[in-house]
């Protein structure tokens, strides 16, 4: 434990002792260098330049007492990047704007917006935000301006926000009062659209929807969103209005199809940013490893801890990012416990997570803004635009996941002028240790795609009922790309709907919109219920991974507090637990089995030309968009590929998307090259639809810290079958035939592949972990393979032409099987890089998996399957 | 590949399958089966309007923006609704609907045509996707009672529908409805926004005849009701008791039964179902359910407002008479009020009659009548013995008859014995008010010097 000091005070020159520190580390890191340390504690620092403003007149057009109270608040100019989205919005032109953090985007819609009410003050504006806290922030700032606009004669403008909180008797003022709404897709969902009569006023007047943070909507709750906005079009078209979107986003790769896609129509990219920004560092650490056979590194929370120690000790203002709610707590109290002071002087370390009570969190931004709170430790509550100022270093433990979110967090350092900071500390997971040993994957790469897949059936098939029900189909109509009088035929058969009239009558008792859960496919799920002292709800778990959590002897924990379930009453969704002691944690041991029903592509004869049969789900993709959109908006599931063609390069090159060069990784020495006459030309790579049926048969207890296998159980849970896509690698028979090992060796090769393999692809795609299951030949790693493979004895025999599914883990898919499909050759490559550039001798857990799980010549034999799988293809 | 149609049966299926085996009550599953399957199956045959206007008496409705069916039917002004005579469900001009709203008391006109309204929806969630499928409206000829309904064949008719009923408010005076200002009112608002058109129920004075009915009768039916069951056609206004529903209502007051009467969860299935096979058979009890609404309605509402121009002692029931006397207090007309809870309180019905005497317990204090006001409390105290559910008035007789002995009587020993029972009897703030009572109380008694022994109202509560 550190030495107990107290913290400086927030004087002195704060930049020098920035850069002095940083100065350190870049000698530690260059020395490492020069001693050609393969381990090196700090792999990356870079050094990003400052960078001046470039401003831009406001348009001419532009209402006086708008231009009157911006000068107000100091502002003469906008940036250039401001200038160029007002100008576009003002015009009806739909605009996507792609702003680093502190840049300025809000005035990129508030002042079209405002102009347009003072033009015309019947005019309605509808903001959404992913969060409901994100637009009480967002409030406080159009209130200031909407009443210095006010001051200067602009009349009173009605600005609110309108989501589960606002008071029942405050609604029907805001319906008929608000100039600007301030919502988020949830209320949108289920309290606005399904009483649009109630808000014709808005509706009839509604010139522009502005969508924040849009790079949030990926996924399902972005495919959830899309859906939504369809069916906000149509309200508009029913009540004759026609706004213009403006959506600012984080820096993704996509932001102008991901725009496209959630929104259906044709947008403007403003992606040059005019804001000034100080020099900043950006360095990455790898914890030492202490158990060099293992591959065990110092935790990396206390690597954390310590290098928070070091800025806090300059004097520096910091926030650091922890990546669970726990690991946020536990952080916190290490750096309370690192200083003392006066009574309450450890309140300048905050921490900050969702399920803190709205009054304590807005404390906190305060203090954050005011220097009062020196060091916050959050979730990733605080990545979104929340306003807590500029801070002097930004501290991550753990990756983000991503590399667009880890740009943003690291965006929470840095002002406008002066030097700041960013740290990014590795866990052993494998993708931190992969992107901590391959900074050039981070610092080179643009950033991931952002996938949605608005026409998955689940999701579709309840938005279209909830749009039956808002206002009936015509049957002419059509409902973003997919044939919607086919969908309202089966619905009929159920009579949901009925054809009158030349209409679709909604026929049904139900509020649609209540069934639709949008942070999930299907909104059932399990409450865990905590029967220590009486009885009471204490969490919940979506459909999908209840048993697999919440089983029988399973211990669930919140907060750091451990119940075990006594009772899980599947048919009831419920599990009871009660408060127990224990050293231990469960791990369950699924079997899955994935069926392939259809397949939509495969390879390696290179992906489908526009007049190949292609693929089912996107097989009507063009008809019924008919907006004039000039590129291929309704086949972007189809993900990179497309993308590629629509922008005239060759099908294939992932480089962009992945925007890693494909290199040779050095490690060629141990394995020969494959003579040419062993290439095998079969097919490797394909996905399509599969049934996978998955059943938890067992558990394993876990010793905590040192994560020992302490005892098992064996379960009997009913099976668990989802209908979904999976891209899926099938590895030759000759390959796995030419391999000089033994079948049980090739067995661990194949297993600690797919492991790795199944590590590298959410950071592909952008995706969380939980977002893709993985199965091997039809039996499953997962359970086992969380904490590192799968135990010997437990994997079977494989067969001679084994194939790795890697799948959607959602019913009806989200669209990652047919990017990842497209980003084959880079997922290969990748999981080599991973394995083979990992330092340990025979497998850890942050590549095969941990040796003893995996068998001894695990690595070997998956870095020679990946030598063959990759090598290059045959030409067409 | 499967095609898109199987594929989507398969979601549709399987989120059914879930959703019947977590509600195996869902009164749906019987009532899909009002026509045969075979009936019912089938589907898309187009409905033939003019076959179900002729089916049901009706004609089509042919307007500029549509055609909808339009059912007038009249009760002669002989006829006989229950035991009552249609004739005396008029409305008399000077009937004193002010006592029920104030703010009707300021309406000169309302008198002219009074239009009784009412409803039916295709669902009671509320939202864009409720429609009003069968509006009903009623109102007093020379020759009886004319009954007009519009039913609407799909979702084209509306427009036409919304019209033609715009027309008819335009021409009423007075919109009465039932549970119509939480229900059918802001469900019809919400139609003419969807149309895009000015609702013509934003100037129309309108009474609604539950809360009304609710003072009246509270939360029992007068005797008679009988076995009382089932809400108001499903009227939405949930939680209220069965005893103010008004096909209760229409039993005890009018002696009114209905007979085959369909059930208010069944309606938007039965309209579904017309839908789907153009069946008159399968709404025509929704109609009729619709029009007995509207009779029975009027004939209540021409009931309460009688008997409130009448005055208490021209009721037949001691429950009324408590209403009244409610509806007075509300209004406040004290004098009649005190007669009306003066002739409840002589009633058999144990709870009517101490629910009365605690109003006159409240009136007399307030005029200064303190003896007579602790007399009534002292009456509802002897009503409320070996009766567990009137203890919450028994508390508050004995609250007051506490304070009545401390402060008006000064007589702390007898004060002091309802204050221990109350302590005893009551929990939280107000066991906390009782000790704070007993302590002063038991100071009064000590600076007096006075140590007489307290009356025995401790044992009131004992039973």
């Amino acid at each position: 434990m550190a030495a107990m000091s107290s913290l400086p005070a927030l004087t002195g020159d704060k930049d020098q002792s920035l850069a002095a520190l940083l100065a350190r580390l870049e000698a530690q890191h260059d020395a490492a260098a020069r001693e050609g340390d393969e381990d090196p504690h700090v792999t990356a620092v870079r050094k990003l330049p400052a960078v001046a403003a470039e401003f831009a007149p406001f348009p001419a057009s532009l209402d006086p007492r708008l231009v009157q109270a911006f000068g107000a608040r100091g502002i003469a100019q906008p940036y250039t990047h401001q200038a160029e989205a007002i100008d576009h919005a003002l015009g009806g032109r739909d605009v996507v704007i792609v702003t680093p953090t502190a840049s300025g985007k809000t005035l990129c819609y508030n002042v079209p917006v405002l102009q347009e009410i003072l033009r015309d003050p019947s005019s309605r504006a509808l903001y959404l935000f992913p969060t409901k806290a994100l637009a009480q922030d967002q409030l406080a700032e159009l209130h200031q301006m909407a009443s210095l606009v006010g001051a200067e004669g602009g009349g009173d403008i009605g600005v609110f926000t309108y989501d589960g909180d606002t008071p029942q008797d405050a609604r029907r003022a805001i319906r008929t009062r608000a100039h600007v709404v301030l919502s988020n897709p949830d209320m949108v969902h289920s309290g606005i659209l399904p009483h649009h009569p109630r808000w014709a006023k808005l509706f009839e007047n509604l010139k522009f929807v502005v969508i924040d943070e849009l790079h949030a909507y990926r996924g399902v709750f972005g495919s959830h969103l899309a859906n939504i906005i369809r069916r906000l079009h149509r309200i508009c078209r029913h009540y004759g209005s026609s706004p213009t979107f403006i959506c600012s986003s984080a820096t993704i790769a996509n932001p102008r199809d991901l725009a496209e896609r959630l929104i259906g129509r044709e947008f403007a990219l403003v992606d040059r940013n005019g804001a000034p920004r100080g020099e900043k560092y950006f360095l990455f650490v790898n914890p030492p490893v202490v158990v060099p056979q293992l591959g065990i590194r110092r935790s990396y929370l206390a690597e954390t801890r310590r290098v928070a120690i070091e800025f806090l000790k300059r004097g520096l203002q910091l926030i650091v990012f922890a990546q669970s709610r726990l690991s946020t707590e536990i952080l916190t109290t290490y750096l309370k416990d690192a200083f003392h002071g006066p009574p309450g002087a450890a309140d300048v370390i905050r921490g900050y997570r969702g399920g803190y009570l709205p009054l304590r969190r807005r404390e906190i931004e305060r203090g954050l803004r005011s220097g009062e709170v020196r060091c916050v430790v959050s979730t990733s509550a605080l990545e979104l635009g929340i306003d807590i100022g500029a801070l002097d270093v930004a501290v991550m433990a753990g990756y983000p996941g991503t590399i667009a979110a880890t740009w943003q967090r690291a965006g929470r350092a840095g002002r406008r002028s002066g030097r700041s900071a960013a740290v990014f500390v590795a866990s052993s997971a494998p993708i931190d240790q992969f992107v901590v040993r391959h900074p050039e994957y981070f610092f080179d790469a643009s950033p991931e795609h952002a996938l949605v897949n608005p026409d998955n059936l689940h999701i579709l098939l309840d938005h279209v009922k909830c749009a039956a029900f808002e206002l009936p189909f015509t049957d002419e109509e059509g409902f973003g790309t997919i044939n919607v009088q086919e969908v309202l035929a089966v619905l009929a058969e159920d009579g949901f709907v009925q054809p009158v009239d030349g209409q679709w009558q909604w026929t049904h008792e139900s509020y649609p919109a209540d069934a639709v859960s949008l942070r999930s496919v299907t909104s059932d799920n399990f409450v865990v219920v905590d029967t220590t002292d009486g009885e009471r709800v204490i969490g919940e778990t979506d459909f999908t991974s209840g048993p697999s959590t919440l089983h029988e002897k399973a211990i669930y924990i919140v907060e750091g507090r451990l119940f075990q379930v006594d009772r899980f009453d599947f048919e009831g969704r419920k599990a009871y637990v009660s408060s127990v002691e224990c050293d231990y944690y469960t791990d369950a041991i699924t079997y899955t089995k994935v069926t392939i029903l259809e397949t939509f592509e495969e390879g390696p004869e290179g992906p489908r030309g526009p007049g190949s049969q292609g693929s089912g789900s996107q097989g009507s993709a063009n008809q019924g968009a008919g907006s004039g959109i000039g590129r291929d908006v309704g086949a972007l599931a189809a993900g990179l590929e497309e993308d590629a063609r629509a922008e005239g390069r060759a099908p294939g090159a992932d480089e962009r998307a992945l925007g890693t060069q494909r290199r040779t990784p050095n490690a060629d020495a141990h394995v020969p090259p494959v003579p040419s006459a062993q290439r095998p030309v079969p097919a490797l790579k394909a996905h399509g639809e599969v049934h996978v049926v998955s059943r938890v048969v067992g558990f394993k207890k876990i010793k905590f810290y040192t994560n020992e296998n302490v005892g098992s159980g064996e379960l009997d849970l009913p099976e668990q079958q989802m209908h979904t896509t999976s891209y899926w690698l099938t590895i030759p028979r000759e390959i796995l035939a030419g391999l000089p090992y033994g079948t049980a060796d090739k067995r661990d090769g194949v297993i600690g592949l797919a492991h790795a393999m199944r590590n590298v692809a959410p950071l592909l795609l952008m995706c969380d972990a939980h977002d893709l299951g993985l199965s091997v030949d039809g039996v499953s790693l997962e359970g086992g393979s969380r904490m590192g493979g799968v135990a010997r004895g437990e994997a079977p025999e494989l067969s001679a032409e084994p194939v790795v599914f890697l799948y959607d883990n959602y019913p009806g898919g989200i669209g990652f099987s047919e990017p990842l499909y497209g980003m084959h050759e880079a997922l290969i490559d990748r999981t080599r890089e991973l394995i083979d550039g990992c330092p340990c001798q025979s497998g850890c857990p942050s590549c095969v998996g941990p040796e003893g799980a995996t068998g001894p010549l695990a690595k070997s034999v998956a870095s020679h399957l990946l030598e063959l799988l990759a090598a290059p293809e045959v030409p067409a | 590949m499967r095609d898109l149609a199987s594929r989507l049966r398969a979601i549709v299926r399987e989120g059914k399958r879930h959703r019947e085996s977590f509600s195996p009550d869902d009164p749906e599953k019987d009532s899909r089966c009002l026509l045969s399957s075979a009936e019912d199956i089938g589907g898309a045959l187009p409905l033939d309007a003019e076959a179900v206007a002729r089916a049901l008496g009706g004609e089509v409705r042919q307007e500029r923006s549509g055609a909808f069916i339009q059912v007038d039917r009249t009760w002669d002004a002989t006829d006989f609704h229950g035991s009552r005579r249609v004739s005396s469900f008029a409305i008399a001009r000077d009937a004193p609907v002010g006592l029920f709203d104030p703010r009707l008391a300021e309406v000169a006109d309302w008198p002219r045509r009074p239009v009784f309204f009412d409803i039916e929806t295709t669902g009671l969630s509320g939202g864009a996707g409720t429609v009003a499928f069968l509006v009903g409206c009623g109102w007093f000829e020379d020759d009886g009672f004319r009954v007009r309904q519009f039913l609407l064949t799909g979702p084209a008719s509306e427009p036409a529908m919304l019209d033609a009923l715009g027309e008819l408010f335009d021409e009423a005076s007075l919109l009465v409805t039932y549970n119509g200002r939480t229900f059918d009112v802001p469900t019809m608002e919400t139609r003419w926004a969807f149309h895009r058109r000015p609702s013509p129920a934003d100037e129309l004075p309108h009474f609604d005849m539950l809360p009304a009915a609710r003072r009246l009768w509270g939360r029992r039916a007068p005797r008679g009701a009988g076995a009382s069951s089932g809400l108001r056609d499903g009227g939405g206004s949930g939680g209220d008791e069965a005893g103010c529903s008004l096909t209760a209502l229409e039993r005890s007051v009018l002696r009114f039964h209905r007979v085959g009467d369909v059930p208010g969860f069944e309606i938007p299935v039965r309209y579904f179902q017309f839908l789907r096979t153009g069946h008159a058979e399968a709404v025509r009890g929704v109609l009729e359910h619709n029009q007995y609404d509207l009779v029975s309605l009027a004939a209540v509402t021409a009931h309460a407002l009688q008997m409130a121009a009448d005055g208490p002692e021209t009721c037949r029931e001691a429950i009324e008479q408590g209403g009244l006397g409610r509806l007075y207090e509300r209004a406040g007309d004290l004098a009649r009020a005190e007669r009306a809870f003066v002739l409840a309180a002589e009633s058999d019905d144990v709870e009517v009659a101490a629910h009365a005497l605690a109003r006159l317990g409240v009136l007399w204090r307030r005029a200064g009548r303190h003896g007579e006001a602790a007399g009534a409390w002292q009456r509802v105290l002897r009503l409320a013995e070996r009766r567990l559910w009137l203890r919450p008035l028994a508390r508050r007789a004995a609250e007051a008859l506490a304070i009545h002995h401390e402060h008006r009587a000064g007589d702390p020993d007898t004060a002091r014995g309802y204050a221990e029972a109350l302590r005893r009897d009551a929990s939280g703030r107000a066991a906390e008010d009782a000790r704070h009572r007993l302590a002063r109380l038991d100071r009064k008694i000590k600076s007096a010097g006075d140590t007489k022994g307290g009356p025995s109202a401790a044992q009131l509560f004992e039973s």
